[in-house]
């Protein structure tokens, strides 16, 4: 009970934090609970856990505002959830020292995209509907009162590194959204604003497909997963609050600095 | 075979508008559930526990199910069979994790 309560406690303070920066708790958790003494193949789970509630909670307010663009998300998630699986079939032969170390590398890349600039694209609204168009990965993204239409390009290479990012999730735990978004954004032409809230959807089924595979390797503490399902379930909301509220900029740059920290104090202690 | 052009007109916002009630009633259903698991005790709560567990792993797939009929249903032949496949991909990850023991 009191080893539930703090795992309760340690996922509602990283989904807080972690959603205000728009990077999920999972990232936070599962390094905290790797330097606490957690082994990281029984942390890499719990981490899943945290990504799936907060994928759940987060998809109601973006379907509504129609910014979650489910064919981009099925399209590139098939390539993401091979590598989820391949990564948590793998984790599991894995010493881990082993994935101790990837986790600090996970951390500096998710630091690498909190603290990299983000420039604004000058873009031409137009009087159209927002939502996704059938038959294509393609659709009208909100800007302003009007909309902003939008093509995927690079299919091929933004699928390769989708796999990628998919894999860092399954063998580490964490979402990889601080991957998909700007492979979303960057490689393939999607508005961040489309991307983040699709990549948001796909997180829940990359942690899904590595929660099977974790569920019946026997490696999920079902006790443990519910404080971690409750925490985040409720530190997500409260982040998402505190978001609006707060310095953007500020908390990228406090996140981006905890995650190096952690990067440090994980590859130094392994 | 052409694919139905109703979207991203009134259709989508209907279903977007439908799934997105799910997901909310599924956010507090969870919560609850989750928080029974923590603090029931002996079996009875390990097995709310489960639930809790099931419930964040389920619901991201019956999203994926969901769309793969709807898509079928719209005769957008190509996103279906996508989203089966990524189905499928689960399901045989979930086979080799029982065949790796």
């Amino acid at each position: 009970m009191a080893a539930g309560a703090m795992l309760l406690l340690a996922s509602l303070g990283t989904a807080s934090i972690g959603a205000m920066g728009g990077l999920g708790g999972a990232v936070l958790l599962v390094p905290l609970l790797t330097v606490a003494g957690m082994p990281a193949a029984e942390a890499a789970p719990l981490g899943l856990v945290s990504v799936a509630a907060l994928s759940t909670a987060a998809g109601g307010p973006q379907l509504r505002e129609r910014t979650v663009n489910h064919r981009l998300g099925v399209t590139v998630e098939v390539a993401a959830t091979l590598g989820a699986t391949m990564g948590a079939l793998a984790s599991g032969l894995l010493a881990d020292d082993v994935l101790t170390r990837g986790l600090a590398v996970v951390a500096v890349l998710a630091a690498a995209a909190m603290l990299r600039p983000r420039g604004r694209a000058t873009v031409v609204p137009e009087d159209r509907t927002v939502g996704e168009w059938p038959g294509q990965i393609a659709g009208v993204a909100p800007h302003g009162d009007a909309g902003r239409v939008y093509r995927a390009r690079r299919l091929p290479l933004g699928l390769g590194l989708m796999w990628v990012a998919g894999i860092v999730a399954g063998v580490a735990g964490t979402s990889g959204g601080f991957l998909k978004t700007p492979v979303a954004s960057d490689v393939m032409g999607i508005p961040l604003r489309v991307a983040a809230a699709t990549t948001t959807f796909t997180i829940g089924v990359t942690a899904a497909a590595g929660l099977v595979v974790f569920a019946l390797q026997g490696r999920v503490d079902p006790r443990a997963a519910a404080a971690v399902v409750a925490g985040s379930l409720v530190g997500g909301q409260l982040g998402a609050w505190l978001q609006t509220r707060a310095p953007m900029s500020a908390i990228r740059l406090l996140l981006g600095v905890v995650l190096v920290v952690i990067a440090v104090v994980l590859w130094v202690t392994t | 075979m052409r694919v139905v052009q109703d979207e991203p007109f009134e259709a989508q916002g209907r279903a977007n508008g439908a799934m997105s009630a799910v997901l909310q009633r599924a956010t507090a259903v969870a919560v609850v559930v989750a928080l029974l698991g923590v603090v029931l005790p002996g079996g009875a709560g390990v097995a709310v526990a489960w639930g809790a567990f099931v419930m964040v792993v389920a619901v991201p797939l019956l999203r994926i199910t969901w769309l793969a009929l709807r898509w079928a249903s719209r005769r957008d032949y190509a996103f279906s069979l996508l989203a089966a496949a990524l189905l499928a991909i689960v399901a045989v990850g979930g086979v080799l994790a029982l065949l790796q023991g």
